[in-house]
């Protein structure tokens, strides 16, 4: 996948997968893994950089908790992040209709 | 654990300018990724040295990744240190430059000084330091560059020349950006988890550096009356004058930080007051002894 | 060695060298206050027959140069040391000499003033005499060319902590050519006077200095005025106002005319667009109270000396006063402020 495309959706990515269930950064790349079919490429400490962006635009929370093979440090959605991933979701919604309308050609 | 790892994760966290316990946080979460990639790999099938290569190279490249993740907890700081100091340097070399064609006066312990608080700004922005106060440390260098810099303001304005205007443009903005820095090191800077009352000790914040600001600029009018219509008769009774009311922000502003960690909210508005009170007993007294 | 110091030592050693070799520029080229001064000064005099003493500076080093509308002069006087200033220059009733004043640029470190004559003709130069303290103006007395007026502060110190080194404790003395001795005039040890004229007939001088007559409180010394006195030369304690005495307008400095109890004076007209006040020139006569503005350059216009023949007024005017560095013009203009002339005066080449 294009590197640009996905630097500016990386935000929707993760928000989308962490609203779903608190989440902590590798089992987030395995899902993304298997969601893409081992197609995933984006270095895996980006995906920090981006959790520490959300978490500072606090749309994300962290905590750590104990698991039977050792702590791990779990992402949480706030109330504004998921408001803020509505309203990506929406924009990305928009964006993908259009892309399809466009590719439909002109009439 | 393996000690790549160790010495890779090390190399990102140093690239951050990110308090010692959020540093900690960092270093296990990024640690327990790698080891876990590394036991994947393992059980696929690979030898410990290709588990541990191929770990490291999803992860990416560390200094790549370390100002990534200093950029997601401070952004902007590194574009606008790198800002003040390159504007700082501009206008230290040019009004030195101007200063020496046009006046034939050469400023040499403000150059070196100038040059020097810009330098080490410099060095803050390209390469974090791991000092134990990171923040204090920043603050005190701005501080310092602001006062410096304050100086640099009546140099560029006093340029019998047009490039006066331009330079004192160039250094009206540089002290802007300095204060702006002050208080964004500050007040937004990433809080640690632990801290309660966080909405209070930013509102401390900004108003105990406010209040420093106020203070520091004007003990240095009085100190620039004193210097300018004293004809040199400076004495250190003056300068005790002068730097009673800087200690004294000093001390009330830590203490009061101090209070604020104890979530002892009301003593510490208690001891916010004293300055304001003190200082204006000083005012009174100032304003009596000239009539 | 990682991209970060490698790219930090690549910024910072550009900066070290620049910074070097600045330091090295500076100490080479800089120079110190005292030998920047250029220029025209508003030291200046005119002689019986319009010519024009005048003090200027040559890259710190003063000197005394003359102008007349008709003859070249090839003698001027010029110091060589570059530490000494020209507080004042008087030409004689004939204007077959000139006496002037000079003393340490930096009156804290050494106070001195000396006084000396120039003869005109044969270019003689001879030292009259030195004190340790500072002579500040010098007036030959217009009826007594063995005579000559001058004003002596007593100390030279800051007086309040918020202010700078002045003279003060001035008195007003005269000296004696032939016998070489002074006379004192006044004991009053004023804290400033100034613009010392002497009438035609040489019996009265006329002196600008503080109204602290009635200074008891320190609302006083603020709501105190600068006028011009007057002060009999036989009897000195009889001084009294002879300047406008019921306005709030300071004189600054003055030239009376003749004996017609007229005098021109420098005063501020008002503030202008950018904040600096504006001087002008303004005539007064004390018999009638009459007054009226002579000048509107909106600048700042200043030293007054009337000419020989009481028709015209010479003034300086200072195109750059509140900037650091001033910018200084002489003017003449008739007595009713009419046909004004910038009179160009040569300043001397490196």
């Amino acid at each position: 996948m294009d590197k640009e495309m996905m630097k500016g959706s990386i935000d929707l990515l993760l928000m989308s997968l962490i609203v779903q269930r608190d989440l902590y950064g590798y089992e987030i790349i395995q899902i993304l893994k298997q969601l893409s079919d081992e197609t995933y490429e984006m270095s895996e400490g980006t995906l920090y950089a981006a959790l520490k962006r959300l978490e500072k635009k606090e749309w994300l929370t962290s905590y750590w908790h104990a698991t039977e093979s050792g702590r791990r440090k779990y992402y949480h959605i706030t109330d504004t992040g998921k408001k803020e991933l509505n309203r990506k979701r929406d924009n990305w919604n928009w964006m993908d209709s259009l892309v399809r309308k466009s590719s439909e050609g002109l009439i | 654990m393996n000690a790549t790892f160790h010495r890779y994760v090390k190399k990102i966290i140093h690239q951050t300018d990110a308090p010692p316990d959020e540093k900690e946080d960092l270093y296990e979460e990024l640690l327990i990724h790698l080891q876990l990639t590394f036991e994947q790999y393992i059980k696929e099938g690979y030898s410990e040295q290709e588990a541990e290569r191929k770990a490291l190279e999803n992860f990416g490249n560390e200094e790549n990744i370390g100002s990534q993740i200093q950029q997601a907890m401070f952004p902007y700081r590194k574009e606008m240190l790198l800002t003040l100091a390159f504007a700082s340097l501009l206008l230290s070399f040019s009004v030195y430059v101007s200063q020496l064609i046009v006046e034939r006066d050469a400023l040499i312990t403000w150059l070196l000084f100038s040059v020097g608080v810009s330098s080490c700004l410099l060095v803050f922005a390209i390469q974090p330091i791991s000092f134990l106060n990171r923040r204090l440390w920043i603050n005190c260098l701005l501080l310092i560059h602001l006062f410096i810099y304050l100086l640099g303001v009546g140099f560029a304005s006093s340029v019998d020349s047009f490039v006066a205007v331009p330079l004192s443009i160039l250094s009206w903005a540089i002290l802007l950006l300095t204060i702006v820095l002050v208080y964004r090191t500050t007040i937004f800077d990433y809080q640690p988890h632990k801290l309660k009352l966080k909405k209070q000790v930013k509102i401390f914040h900004a108003l105990n550096i406010t209040w420093g600001l106020v203070i520091v600029s004007s003990s240095l009018f009085f100190l620039w009356a004193f210097l300018a219509f004293g004809g040199g008769d400076f004495t250190m009774l003056a300068l005790l004058i002068l730097s009673v009311p800087i200690t004294l922000w000093i001390v009330t502003y830590s203490i009061q930080m101090m209070l604020l960690r104890k979530e002892r909210k009301k003593t510490a508005y208690f001891v916010g007051a004293i300055p304001f009170a003190l200082v204006l007993i000083y005012l009174i007294w100032f304003a009596w002894g000239v009539i | 060695m990682n991209k970060n110091k490698k790219s930090l030592l690549l910024i910072i050693i550009p900066i070290v060298f620049i910074t070097l070799g600045l330091v090295i520029a500076g100490a080479i080229f800089q120079t110190a206050d005292y030998e920047k001064q250029q220029g025209l000064t508003s030291v200046f005099d005119v002689a019986i027959d319009e010519t024009i003493a005048y003090v200027t500076y040559l890259d710190g080093k003063a000197g005394i140069r003359f102008r007349h509308a008709e003859k070249t002069f090839d003698k001027s006087i010029l110091l060589s040391d570059v530490d000494k200033k020209i507080n004042d220059v008087t030409f004689s009733p004939d204007g077959s000499s000139i006496a002037y004043i000079i003393a340490d640029k930096d009156p804290q470190s050494n106070l001195n003033s000396t006084v000396r004559l120039f003869t005109m003709a044969t270019g003689e130069d001879k030292e009259l005499f030195s004190t340790d303290t500072l002579i500040t103006e010098i007036v030959f007395n217009p009826q007594d060319e063995k005579m000559l007026f001058y004003l002596k502060a007593g100390t030279f110190e800051n007086y309040s902590p918020i202010a700078s080194a002045h003279p003060h404790e001035f008195d007003l003395y005269s000296y004696h050519l032939t016998d070489q001795t002074h006379q004192q005039y006044t004991n009053l040890r004023k804290y400033s006077m100034q613009s010392l004229n002497i009438s035609p007939s040489g019996s009265i001088a006329f002196i600008q200095m503080p109204d602290d007559d009635h200074v008891e409180t320190a609302d006083d010394v603020f709501a105190m005025n600068q006028r011009v006195f007057q002060i009999p030369l036989d009897s000195p304690e009889e001084l009294a106002v002879v300047s406008a005495k019921n306005r709030e307008k300071d004189i600054y400095d003055f030239a009376i005319i003749g004996d017609r109890h007229e005098m021109v004076f420098q005063a501020v007209s008002k503030t202008g667009e950018n904040g600096i006040f504006e001087y002008e020139l303004f005539y007064y006569n004390w018999d009638n109270d009459e007054e009226k503005q002579l000048t509107t350059l909106k600048e700042h216009a200043g030293n007054p000396v009337i000419g020989p023949h009481q028709d015209k007024i010479y003034f300086i005017v200072d195109r750059k006063f509140g900037k650091r560095h001033a910018d200084l013009h002489l003017y003449e203009m008739e007595l009713d402020g009419k046909n004004l002339k910038e009179i160009s005066l040569e300043i001397g080449e490196n």
